[in-house]
Formats: structure tokens, C-alpha cells, sequence
């Protein structure tokens, strides 16, 4: 018998099964893999320092471009932080609007993972059934914003704009036509043997060690750890909104699959209750708001992904101090313990069963004074 | 169009906007392969590269590299504020220079399609000037 070396398999930073630019060392030892390390940085856009010297409307556009797919996500959390430096009430009808808008945010990023899943595990019928089924969720987005991708509809104090009758008709029609397209793709993907054997067992992450690595959202609940910020707490219209959390204990990719799937009924539903109990009154747009007290403020929200962390010191004109700690950043560090044992075909599941946004990861610079030289480190 | 054009998406350091525009082509609703217009995952089967994003620090070097393996004749097509300009990032580069450009923080799908229409027909004419040249030198 041969004795075989070990063998550094380099994956990316541009590989296929990667919709973003990163780096994964992955230590071969025969076929099963025996050690991965991942290098980060590689979208890293200087937006912490940058937004330092942004007026107010100007630096929740940009807090809106830290990711394409959940910038509803990062505008609340700095809003709402902004909103208590300031003791600004929000409207009831505008908290609703902006929860609305967060849930279509979490149909749409979870039903664009499921496409990304079908297409690295080799079903492309599934790509294809999401990604229409998400179509809709796009439609709705471009109705209370105006963008399909980066809809900036929160504003500091409020939102973009009210629903009126039209808008409503239109949403209610959209939301029952992709619950109907969505049924079809939840069959699809829960009647399919293959996908059950080739996700089941991969990419095990067991409860302890969820916990240990401090993991959130769905690769938390799909360890069995029932956490969602949502409910322990409440922000923006969750408080008066009837919804479930739901939980797997498999630990592995499949279970957090489900987990992600069984969370879009919830969305369905809470998009639903919001239609039907939006108030009638007519509210007023936000207008811009230019100076602010002084102070500070943090405020977690629940992105499509986990916890997004955002602290905020607040100068007159300008921010003072901005940091934003992304889900998927607690995510990654789980990521080698799920691929050791495995094998490098497991590779592209694993990593995409985290749903991994590294547009939102890439946000840090060391400059080191002693040697003058710089380098990118993700916090 | 001519020619059926296969694409590669190139991200030089995104907010993964126009990456999710360009998916989106390939979905029900534009499906652009009704116009022969097919992703592929290897830069060395391209004939169109949509080049995305502001150009960090990291990654424009790797960039580089990679769009040194795209065969000639191709044609370069700067999708979004970022690839034009470096956008609201305002992102130092260097970035790869395009033959098409496209406007919007993202653009919208169909003018993407439109991009890449317009970018068949350049790639044959590129092709033709080719021939063309190559039949001079012989």
C-alpha cells in the first residue's frame, strides 16, 4: 500500500461553488479532510470609516450597501439605534411597515440560498422553482421602496412612504401568488430523496458545540439552540405579531435546511397578519433628519442570517464611532469543525448550509505603527 | 445576435447587489438562455466576463489574474456604480477597464440583458478583425 502525504487543496478566493470572493485551506489526508482554515478580508470596503464622515440620510445609504440581500436588515438596526440617542418615536403603522419589509427580506434571501443550494448540490430544477417563487418577494420590495435590491425604505424616524390603497391591493395579490409558487418548491424540496441523502450527516455541528462557538440564527436553531431575537426581544411591530420559532436537532445540513424552509411559513404568516391589520390612518413620510444629540446607543436585530450587532456614538453631524457585527461572522468560525471528518466533495454544502454573506463579514484594517504596514482582519 | 455567448461573472470586492441582478438573468422570469446566453464557471470557456464591484485591496491583483485566463476575443462589460467608479465606496483599485458599461447601484435585469445583446454583436466584430488580421499575417 502507498503511503500518501498530505495534500493542501486551495479553494478560491474565486471558486464556483462561491458566489463571493474567499479563501479556504483545506488539509487532505487521503480523501477525508483533516484540517481547513479560511482567510477573509477580500471584500473589505472601509464602510466603518467611511460612514464617519457621512451626514445622516447619506450614511443609512450606505449602511444599506454593506450587503445586497439583507440592507433592510443593517438600515433598521442603525435606525433604531440612532432613534434611541435621540428619543424619537416611530409611528405603529411605520414599525408595521418595516417589519413587512424585514420579513420579505428574510423570504427572499432564504429562498435565493435554496436556489444556491439546489444548483451546488446538482438540482437545478430547485434553482429554478426558488428563484421564481423569490421573483414575488422582489415585486412587493419594489412597491414599498421603489428598488428591487438595496430598498432603502427605512428612514431615521420613520419610513420612505405610506401604503395606500393600490399598493395593498397589489401586495395582497403578490403574497397570495408566491405563497401558492412557494408550496410547490417546499414539496419539491421535502418530497426529494436525493437531497435528503446527500444533506443528512453533513457538515455536523452538535448542540454543545453551537453553543461553544456562540453560533446564531438558523445554524443555531438547526443545532437545537431555540434563541431568535425577535421574540426574546422584541423591536420594531414583533411585539404584537403571532409567530413560531422553529427548531431542528439534527445539527447538519439538512436540518438546517428545514430550519430555513419552516421559517419562511412563518414569514408568510406574519406578512399576512400585517396586511390584514395595517391602521388606515394615512402617516407622513420621514422627512431627512440633518443633526442629532450626542450620545450612544447598540440595537440587535434578526437578519435573514442571525443577529446583526450595531453599536453607534453619535456626534452632532456626523457619526462618531460606527461597528456593525455581521451573523455571519459568528457563523464562520463553526465552519471548520463542520467540514473535518468529511469529505472535499462535502465542501460547497457545508459552506453554503451556513448561508455565508461575506459582503456583510469584510469590514476591518490593522495598521501596524511599528512596521507601517497594513492588514484586513474580519471583525 | 450571431453568436451564442457564454458569461463569467468576476466580483472585484462587492456588497453582492449586482451578483444577485446577474443570478437573476438566469432565473424564470429573464431567463436569458432563450437568447443563447450561458453562465459558465470557468473563466478559460468565456466570451463575455461581467465584471462587478469596486476593486478592493485584496482582491484586484486576483482579479487580474483571473481575467488573464479569458481567451481573445472577448468582451469586458462593467456592470454597476462600483465597476464604473468605485461608487459609494469609493474603493482606490485598481479596476479592469470594460468595453460596455452599465449604470445603476444595482442595474436592473433587463438592462443587463441589453449589455449583453450589445456585447455579442461587439464580440463578432472583435472575431471578424481577427480573421481578418490573422489571414494578413499568414
Amino acid at each position: 500500500m502507498i503511503d500518501m502525504p498530505r495534500v493542501e487543496v486551495p479553494f478560491g478566493p474565486y471558486h464556483p461553488a462561491l458566489g463571493e470572493p474567499e479563501y479556504f485551506r483545506v488539509v487532505l489526508d487521503g480523501e477525508e479532510i483533516v484540517n481547513v482554515d479560511f482567510d477573509l478580508g477580500y471584500n473589505y470596503r472601509e464602510i466603518e470609516k467611511k460612514v464617519l464622515s457621512f451626514t445622516w440620510p447619506k450614511a443609512l445609504i450606505l449602511l444599506g450597501r454593506i450587503c445586497g440581500i439583507c440592507s433592510s436588515a443593517h438600515t433598521q438596526a442603525f435606525g433604531i439605534a440612532f432613534e434611541k440617542i435621540n428619543q424619537l418615536t416611530v409611528s405603529p403603522k411605520a414599525k408595521q411597515i418595516r417589519s413587512f419589509g424585514a420579513e420579505l427580506e428574510r423570504i427572499h434571501s432564504h429562498l435565493l440560498w435554496l436556489g444556491i443550494l439546489g444548483e451546488s448540490s446538482g438540482f437545478d430544477t430547485l434553482f429554478m422553482k426558488s428563484w421564481g417563487a423569490r421573483e414575488h418577494a422582489l415585486n412587493m420590495l419594489e412597491n414599498i421602496s421603489g428598488k428591487r435590491i438595496h430598498y432603502n425604505y427605512v428612514r431615521l424616524g420613520g419610513v420612505y412612504r405610506d401604503l395606500n390603497k393600490a399598493s395593498l391591493d397589489f401586495l395582497k395579490a403578490e403574497l397570495k401568488e408566491m405563497t401558492d409558487k412557494y408550496k410547490d418548491t417546499y414539496e419539491l424540496f421535502m418530497s426529494n430523496e436525493f437531497l435528503e441523502d446527500r444533506l443528512k450527516g453533513v457538515g455536523l455541528l452538535s448542540k454543545t458545540k453551537a453553543e461553544k462557538f456562540g453560533v446564531v440564527g438558523p445554524t443555531a436553531r438547526g443545532s437545537g439552540l431555540d434563541m431568535d431575537v425577535r421574540r426574546d426581544n422584541p423591536y420594531s411591530a414583533y411585539e404584537d405579531l403571532d409567530f413560531k420559532v422553529p427548531t431542528q436537532n439534527g445539527g447538519d445540513s439538512y436540518a438546517r435546511a428545514v430550519v430555513r424552509l419552516e421559517e419562511i411559513w412563518e414569514s408568510l404568516h406574519i406578512t399576512t397578519q400585517i396586511l390584514d391589520e395595517l391602521p388606515r390612518k394615512k402617516i407622513e413620510p420621514a422627512k431627512p433628519i440633518y443633526t442629532s444629540k450626542e450620545g450612544e446607543a447598540s440595537q440587535i436585530v434578526e437578519a435573514p442570517r442571525g443577529e446583526n450587532f450595531h453599536f453607534l456614538q453619535s456626534g452632532i453631524q456626523t457619526p462618531k464611532f460606527f461597528r456593525a457585527r455581521p451573523p455571519t461572522f459568528a457563523n464562520m468560525v463553526a465552519i471548520p469543525s463542520m467540514l473535518k471528518g468529511g469529505t472535499m466533495s462535502d465542501v460547497p454544502i457545508v459552506i453554503s448550509s451556513i448561508d455565508p454573506c461575506f459582503a456583510c463579514t469584510d469590514r476591518v484594517i490593522v495598521i501596524d505603527r511599528s512596521t507601517k504596514t497594513t492588514r484586513e482582519v474580519s471583525i | 445576435m450571431k453568436k451564442s455567448p457564454w458569461v463569467y461573472m468576476l466580483s472585484q470586492g462587492t456588497c453582492n447587489g449586482c451578483e444577485l441582478e446577474e443570478l437573476t438573468l438566469f432565473s424564470p422570469r429573464f431567463d436569458v438562455e432563450r437568447f443563447g446566453i450561458k453562465r459558465v464557471a470557468s473563466p478559460r470557456h468565456a466570451d463575455i466576463v461581467l465584471l462587478t464591484g469596486c476593486g478592493t485591496k485584496k482582491l484586484s491583483e486576483k482579479a487580474q489574474q483571473v481575467l488573464d485566463q479569458v481567451p481573445e476575443p472577448r468582451v469586458l462589460i462593467e456592470i454597476g456604480a462600483c465597476a464604473l467608479n468605485g461608487g459609494i465606496f469609493k474603493c482606490p483599485g485598481p479596476r479592469i477597464k470594460g468595453d460596455i458599461k452599465v449604470q445603476g447601484c444595482p442595474p436592473r435585469p433587463t438592462k443587463i440583458i441589453e449589455a449583453i445583446k450589445e456585447g455579442g454583436k461587439l464580440l463578432v466584430s472583435k472575431g471578424s478583425e481577427r480573421t481578418v488580421k490573422e489571414k494578413r499575417d499568414a
